[in-house]
């Protein structure tokens, strides 16, 4: 049956959840509707705009394409899973600096996608960078502060793991 | 040259911090214990008579808990004008285009409501409807409005000087006609309305919103609640470009369910509801007659706009008649007319967008100003400079000309895309063109709006000295309260960290015209200075009675009040408001300031765009090597947010040139997501953008600050038009230029014909 409801157990920004969901529910609807992390957003709910990005695995996906059955036993990282002990991740911090957010709605989704590509490559080049979050619209900045900041934090993550 | 403590640093934005943690919150991410889902039953015909409505199917489906439809509103038009008022929250006798609203429902969940909303029964008589608007003038063409003979919603003329006696004088005329498409905000956050209706008879709601205040005067006349019962609350709001200046049904279907199920209801739109249902930007098919002498001097300028409106009047009355004093204020010409005609068609409802018809008019003057520069062997940046209009100078339509910056925008653009060096312009390449273009647009700070035309601010002052800053003024993203804050910051020497900005709630701020009228910094930030020098001549008073000197005698530095020259007779603000407090004289300061913004008192800000770009002709695909913007804001407050307005703004304005087109198949939409409507991602950029801020100091202005940067949003277009024009040597007309019209156009070109 399309509702059939059942028991899911799987991690979100570190933390083990248990919960009842139904078998057409998508990722971002749980994510928002029933543990109350409304950081992810919605923006299309078609896949074409990357507002509702997170990661599954580390992974960059967008949580209105995915159902949440799917994540069974996976790790989801949220926006809110970012900042450790009240402090703000090198890309929140940069983004905040940079002057990347104008409007904030599409900042959760591109700063989860930016984390995704400089995790996997930590000094991208422009051209890279501006693949890396082509998945993600914005319609206020023009994407020009959002390349700098993401460069800047790549920067600060590869300085701060050579200092250790 | 005045030197300010906070106006013109790059302070970071405090509310950044909760937008980038995903904290920020949104209409839609306010949950409220036991809100019920909305949803929206909407017309699947383009013009139609509703003969009946059966909803008892829908109201017995279990899990509905409300649904409504015209009866059970007070059936009261609006609109943004009592003029203008043509819209009813839920259709009385007829639809008018394909999304128009019918019914609403409120249910326990969505999906519930969506299958409630299949269950309403609606029976049509369906009408001849009308697409084009020169189809739909015509006499006999289906009446999409009694009140509007051949459809038209706006049918205005305006004249100074006499074009016919100018044309004979010039040396050269040209007419040329072009066209433009519908395009949509598409901000990333979609329309969501929360409603909470007491019992007890107040109503508090939640949109996002360009003025707060707008809505409660909306909601009071269609709701008939009293407006002191309406509060019109704030919350974040993800870009607005225009697009949220109205009221919308939902608001008041929201409002109507949450009155009769007792709970909160919230409706939000789905992406196709936001490009369908709430605004778009005018297309306009334009007729341009310019007449020049042979040095590039114009001597007469001729527009005649058809404006396809859609289905209601929405912003008619600005949209259309607003654009000559926009024109004048930037060009001296001796002889003008403008003939400007909005036609309603069954189509969506066109409104506000960001330059409100400025985009298409100067598309289309730019284009043409450079086809002239081509015949006549002037340089495009040199014609421009000849009639650009200066400080000082009254235009043609009488307004005074404060503060303009224009000819400093298009000098600075053109210096730094080196618009000299023939090097860089050199075509052929195989199959890369080259060209260069630069565009100019201007954009007056508010608009006349009867009784919210002005702005009030309150500032109080804590014991510690912190202050809290009250403005009417929304942020949609721009920066706005940082802005004011920084105003004060400056005014009163505390530091910004000091202040705290409650806005845009109708309960806890004064009026404030909204920020869809370019008015946040010129006429919302004024107030707020006024405000703070209340605020500050209260403190000194007290000051000078602890410092037992004269208020005269006193400055403020770094959170102190000095007596002037000395070091050491200071005292901490912190202190003195403390002092205040005790002695029962609370720092509370009031401003209110209303501009007098009649047709000869705009200010306007001004702009230029240069660029650089490439055309493939395998292709026909343009990319665009470098993007220079100078916006001339007056006093640039945050330069950081000022760039941002720049970059953003011309990044919107990419879309619209190159890729953005609303497409229908008669009364329907065809592109109503992200992907097929062509929005820019950040490979569609331009690759190298900078940004030039000019201050002309405007008298008006707080600080001499102006409106940034709509005028960049509107100044890229005629420049990647004139650009590509250059590289191609063929005008296209017709927005957006599509790779299939360059190619069309090339293709012309090789066959010896198309328009040179």
């Amino acid at each position: 049956m399309l509702n059939d409801k059942e028991i899911i157990r799987f991690t979100v920004n570190g933390e083990l959840q248990e919960l009842l969901v139904a078998s057409n529910q998508t990722l971002l609807e749980v994510l928002r509707e029933q543990l109350y992390l409304t950081g992810t957003k919605e923006g299309c709910d078609d896949g074409s705009c990357g507002a509702c990005t997170v990661l599954i695995g580390g992974k960059p996906m967008l949580a209105c394409t995915v159902l949440v059955m799917d994540v069974c036993g996976k790790e989801v990282t949220t926006i809110e899973g970012l900042a450790q002990n009240g402090k703000l991740h090198p890309l929140q911090q940069s983004f905040v600096e940079q002057g990347a957010i104008q409007c904030g709605y599409c900042t959760p989704g591109l700063i989860l996608s930016a984390k995704a590509l400089i995790d996997e490559n930590d000094k991208p080049t422009e051209e890279e960078i501006r693949q890396g979050i082509a998945g993600n619209i914005c319609r206020c900045t023009g994407y020009h502060k959002i390349v700098a900041a993401i460069k800047s934090a790549a920067a600060i993550v590869v300085q701060a793991k050579e200092g250790k | 040259m005045e030197r300010f403590s906070v106006l013109g640093t790059r302070a970071v934005n405090p509310e950044d911090i909760s937008k980038a943690m995903g904290t920020a919150q949104f209409t839609n991410d306010i949950m409220l214990p036991g809100t019920l889902t909305g949803k929206i039953l909407r017309s699947p015909l383009a013009h139609a008579r509703i003969k009946s409505i059966n909803t008892s199917k829908a109201e017995r489906l279990p899990g509905v808990k409300a649904v409504i439809t015209a009866k059970d509103t007070l059936r009261v038009k609006y609109g943004i004008s009592p003029a203008t008022r043509d819209e009813y929250p839920l259709a009385v006798d007829k639809v008018r285009y394909i999304g128009d609203e019918i019914a609403a429902v409120a249910a326990i969940d969505e999906a519930t409501a969506c299958a409630a909303l299949e269950l309403i029964e609606v029976e049509y008589e369906e009408l001849p409807a009308v697409f084009d608007p020169f189809e739909a003038m015509k006499d006999g063409a289906p009446l999409i409005h009694d009140q509007c003979p051949n459809n038209l919603s706006v049918d205005m003329e305006t004249n100074y000087g006499d074009v016919n006696i100018g044309f004979q004088e010039a040396y050269y005329v040209r007419e040329d006609r072009f066209k433009t498409e519908a395009i949509a905000h598409a901000m990333l956050e979609p329309y969501s309305v929360l409603a909470k209706y007491d019992p007890a008879g107040s109503l508090d709601i939640w949109m996002p919103n360009q003025s707060p205040f707008t809505k409660r005067r909306a909601l009071m006349r269609t709701l008939g609640l009293p407006m002191e019962k309406i509060r019109v609350r704030k919350s974040f709001i993800g870009g607005a470009f225009g697009g949220r200046s109205e009221l919308f049904s939902a608001d008041v279907c929201a409002a109507i369910l949450s009155q009769k199920t007792g709970k909160p209801v919230k409706i939000t739109y789905t992406r196709e509801e936001n490009m369908v249902c709430t605004r778009q930007k005018h297309p306009f098919i334009l007729t341009v007659k310019t007449g020049v002498k042979k040095d590039g001097t114009i001597l007469a300028k001729e527009f005649h706009i058809i404006a396809d409106g859609g289905a209601y009047q929405s912003t008619a009355y600005l949209a259309i008649p607003n654009r000559p004093s926009m024109y004048l204020g930037m060009m001296k010409v001796p002889n003008f007319r403008y003939v400007g005609k909005r036609v309603f068609t069954n189509k969506s409802v066109r409104g506000a967008m960001k330059g409100h018809g400025a985009q298409q008019i100067l598309f289309a003057d730019g284009l043409q100003l450079d086809m002239i520069a081509k015949e006549l062997g002037l340089d495009p940046v040199d014609i421009r400079m000849k009639n650009a209009i200066e400080a000082g100078e009254i235009a043609l339509n009488g307004n005074k000309i404060y503060s303009c910056g224009l000819k400093e925008c298009l000098e600075k653009t053109a210096i730094a895309i080196n618009w000299e060096d023939n090097e860089i312009s050199q075509k052929g390449d195989n199959h890369i063109m080259r060209g260069k273009g630069i565009g100019y647009a201007s954009m007056h700070c508010g608009i006349n709006m009867g009784v919210r035309s002005g702005s009030s601010s309150i500032l109080k002052m804590n014991e510690d000295g912190q202050v809290t800053v009250f403005t009417g003024l929304p942020d949609n993203g721009q920066g706005n309260h940082l802005m004011v804050a920084m105003v004060v910051a400056e005014v009163i020497n505390i530091p910004l960290e000091n202040i705290s900005v409650v806005a845009a709630d109708t309960e806890l701020t004064p009026q404030d015209p909204g920020s869809y009228s370019m008015s946040g910094a010129f006429i919302s930030a004024k107030a707020v200075k006024l405000a703070a020098e209340d605020a500050r001549r209260q403190l000194l008073e007290i000051a000078a009675d602890l410092l037992k000197a004269n208020i005269d005698e006193l400055e403020l530095k770094n959170n102190q009040v000095y007596v002037k020259g000395s070091t050491e007779s200071c005292i901490p603000i912190p202190k003195v408001a403390w002092a205040a407090m005790d002695g029962g004289k609370n720092v509370i300061g009031k401003g209110v300031w209303r501009p007098d913004i009649g047709a000869n008192n705009k200010t306007l800000a001004y702009g230029a765009v240069a660029v650089r770009l490439e055309v493939d002709t395998n292709t026909g695909k343009v990319k665009i090597i470098k993007a220079i913007g100078a916006q001339d804001c007056g006093k640039a407050i945050n330069l950081r947010t000022i760039e941002g307005q720049i970059e953003g703004s011309m990044g919107f304005g990419i879309g619209q040139v190159l890729t953005e087109q609303l497409q229908w198949h008669k009364g329907l939409m065809l592109n109503h997501g992200f992907v097929n409507y062509g929005i820019p991602t950040s490979l569609e950029m331009s690759q190298q953008i900078e940004s030039i801020i000019v201050e002309s100091l405007d008298p008006n202005g707080p600080f001499g600050a102006k409106e940034a940067a709509e005028a960049m949003g509107v100044a890229v277009i005629p420049a990647i038009a004139s650009a590509i024009y250059d590289a191609i040597g063929v005008a296209i007309k017709e927005l957006p230029i599509t790779p299939d019209k360059i190619l069309r156009a090339l293709e012309k070109q090789g066959q010896g014909g198309g328009e040179k």
